[in-house]
């Protein structure tokens, strides 16, 4: 059943919104796509992205997730540095 | 966390977007409703919001990637990758922003480069770059 925009305000709102949870979920992706493709992710961010054999479904994704995976990892860590240096 | 309180408004928002756009238009899987959140809550966390979604009884899936960025009090689509697949999954049409075609398959500028579709046949045609477009094409595409 379709939500109500009240009803996704509402699971939205309980989210626990789990970093650790948002990295394994990214890790695990990556991991598939180097799987798939043999070939580790920072060798395909250097190789394919930026070059004309990116644009395919699989590397664009590829791409979108090995960004955001060290978005999300350098926002966890500067958070914890800040929280420590506070300490 | 990656986001302040304005910048998750205007994730939340666009991902209500997303979700009154496939459930208007198509009918997904219970399930979908069901795991919605948890495709919000990457997106909060990351900046990266997918989906993968069965939306026709025929077998049709549509594959949502998009990357979000900040600029001023906006919400920008950094980057997006948008496709509708068969029941065999292999892309019908697709729709991204990468800047490596500058003109349609007839040698026509790109109407809003750098966004293009590669249609049916795999040709590079002019796109919006809105979800919307594309949303509507693969409803057109569903129902003929």
């Amino acid at each position: 059943m379709k939500m109500s925009k009240k009803k996704f305000v509402q699971e939205i709102s309980n989210l626990e919104l789990s970093t650790d949870t948002a990295i394994a979920k990214l890790s695990q992706q990556l991991h598939e796509y180097e799987k798939k493709y043999n070939l580790r992710s920072e060798i395909f961010y250097k190789l394919i992205v930026g070059s004309p054999a990116e644009d395919t479904p699989d590397f664009i994704a590829w791409a979108m997730c090995y960004r955001s995976y060290f978005r999300t990892i350098q926002s966890k860590f500067s958070m914890e540095e800040l929280v420590a240096g506070v300490a | 966390m990656l986001h302040n309180s304005h910048q998750q408004r205007l994730i939340i928002n666009r991902c209500l977007l997303l979700y009154d756009l496939i459930t208007e238009k198509f009918r997904p899987l219970h399930e979908f409703h069901i795991e919605f959140p948890s495709l919000v809550e990457l997106a909060l966390i990351s900046g990266y919001f997918q989906a993968f979604v069965e939306i026709s009884p025929g077998g049709h899936f549509l594959h949502i990637h998009e990357e979000y960025d900040f600029e001023e009090h906006g919400l920008e689509v950094k980057g997006y990758s948008y496709n509708l697949l068969d029941k065999s999954k292999h892309n019908i049409i697709r729709a991204d922003s990468l800047p490596h075609h500058r003109v349609d398959y007839k040698s026509h500028k790109l109407s809003h480069f750098p966004d293009h579709l590669h249609d049916e046949k795999g040709r590079i045609c002019s796109f919006t770059g809105k979800i919307e477009d594309f949303v509507k094409r693969a409803s057109e595409i569903i129902e003929s």
